[in-house]
């Protein structure tokens, strides 16, 4: 049998594209404590990966420094504009950084009170964005609300209702409305499933995973659960201490883990 | 003639850091190289590495040694080297999957299930839909289940629903880990006419098939694990 054509082999490792965003030597202290040490990895666009660890791993300090919350103590992030050209998070001045987060990201939290507002209507909260990046037309931004909200499988017949009247599953659907209502590139999902009920999060989950491909949203969410993780991700980084222990594609990882604490970490899981 | 999959000397072990930090060997320098229109049987007691091979050439378990060389676009790409976003795309496809187990988005439909590798090609959801539709039709899951989630499916049903889902996108590299271990006779006889029909389209097809008359059927090479995989 014939060795394949030496030139047609492909140079290893070389990506397909250019990443969307690139993370390098991201260090956050807190006086003495460290929450987060030197983590790098770049994310390309329609990709998803998910951030495993323990509690204090340092999974939710990362999100909150890479998704403009807080700023690092060293390192940069940089975030590839719709042009193409590159903006380091943090040295770029405020009010871009602001649009930034308010057109290109949507960051999605855990708990929905810390996502909508909770005395602005069902319909306010998704349009909200849109306001915020210069729509005046009242009736056009209802209107997209509206289109977001069915989308999401928010009865529509709710837009003018408070999000306290919603159950905690809706809640959590609006809080996604109101992000991608900009059409945004990169979503942050801190335990977007944590707070809700097994059948409820079960939809959410495939609902979250229709909308990363048909939108080519890429993602980073972080979560203590692996099951959700190899539902979601394409790639999988486990934290321990403020470290990152192991990165790969998410099968790789749960089905070869190489490091001690992954191995530890996997084996651990009930098996339902 | 150049082979679609062309694995050379490979080595898999692994080290179990918890339990006394042990190594086990399995794959100690395996070739194999697989053409188009093939399909080989990957034989040999449990446990001497048949599932490591697939998963090697998948992506899945990461090899100390070797090249993993599969063709994706005119081109040998080396899998264990080769960047994850080309993995990824490797996946997408070039080499379909079938495990052992089903492994899927709880409550979604299995019509959806079987549609979405086909989804992520870039295939309208319509046409992926009419495709998994006649895919399960031809596996013998009635229309009347589509609508429903698989997981409350029957072991055999669920084991011809995860083969559907390896088969919808016509990728060149088809690998199959007991695909029929679940199925009654008949069952097992449309599954071989899906492979056949695969081999007749060119894809390299590598399966461990527990069933022997099964193997005999739709294989066209034996490759023995054991013997293989263990010189040193």
């Amino acid at each position: 049998m014939s060795a394949p054509d030496a030139d047609l082999v492909e140079p290893a490792g070389r990506p397909l594209d250019a990443p969307l965003l690139s993370v390098r030597g991201l260090t956050k202290r807190y006086s003495s404590r460290i929450a987060c040490r030197d983590v790098t990895f770049d994310l390309w666009p329609g990709e998803v990966m998910a951030v495993v660890g323990e509690s204090g791993a340092g999974k939710t300090t990362l999100l909150n420094c890479v998704s403009g919350q807080i700023e690092p103590s060293a390192g940069e992030i940089l975030f590839t504009r719709r042009d193409g050209s590159t903006a380091d998070l943090y040295r770029i001045p405020e009010p871009e950084r602001r649009r930034l987060m308010r057109t290109d990201w949507g960051i999605i939290h855990q708990n929905p009170r810390d996502g909508l507002r909770f005395n602005v209507s069902t319909g306010g909260n998704v349009g909200e964005r849109l306001m915020a990046i210069g729509a005046r037309n009242y009736a056009s931004i209802r209107g997209e609300a509206i289109q977001w909200l069915d989308r999401l499988e928010v009865d529509t017949g709710r837009v003018d209702d408070l999000p306290a009247t919603l159950s905690g599953g809706m809640q959590q659907r609006v809080q996604i409305a109101r992000n991608l209502i900009t059409h945004p590139r990169l979503v942050f999902m801190d335990e977007p499933t944590g707070g809700l009920d097994v059948s409820v999060q079960a939809r959410l989950l495939d609902l979250l995973r229709s909308l990363v491909t048909e939108l080519h949203l890429a993602a980073v969410i972080v979560t203590h659960d692996l099951a959700v993780a190899r539902l979601l991700a394409d790639r999988l980084m486990v934290m321990r201490g403020g470290d990152v222990v192991e990165l790969g594609l998410t099968d790789q990882v749960l089905d070869d883990p190489q490091e001690p604490y992954t191995q530890l970490l996997v084996s651990s899981v009930l098996q339902i | 003639m150049t082979p679609i999959v062309d694995i050379r000397g490979l080595v898999k072990s692994f080290c179990l850091h918890n339990q006394g930090g042990i190594t086990i060997p399995v794959l100690r320098g395996l070739d194999l190289a697989v053409n188009a229109g093939e399909c080989v049987v990957l034989s040999g007691p449990s446990g001497v590495g048949k599932s490591t091979v697939l998963r090697c050439i998948y992506g899945n378990y990461k090899p100390q040694a070797g090249v993993v060389r599969v063709r994706h676009d005119g081109r040998m790409v080396d899998v264990v080297t080769a960047h994850h976003r080309l993995v990824a795309e490797l996946r997408r496809r070039t080499i379909g999957y079938v495990s052992q187990f089903l492994r899927v988005v709880p409550r979604v439909p299995t019509l959806d299930v079987v549609a979405e590798p086909l989804r992520r090609t870039g295939v309208p959801a319509e046409t992926a839909r009419a495709r998994a539709g006649d895919l399960l039709d031809r596996l013998a899951i009635p229309e009347r289940l589509w609508q429903l989630a698989p997981q409350t499916f029957s072991g055999g049903e669920q084991q011809r629903v995860n083969i559907a889902r390896g088969l919808a996108v016509e990728a060149p590299v088809l690998l199959l880990d007991e695909p029929t271990s679940a199925l009654d006779a008949e069952n097992r006889s449309r599954i071989a006419a899906v492979i056949d029909e695969a081999k007749r389209r060119g894809a390299a097809v590598i399966g461990i098939f527990h069933d022997q008359d099964f193997a005999a059927a739709v294989g066209t090479r034996r490759f023995d694990v054991a013997a293989l995989a263990r010189v040193a």
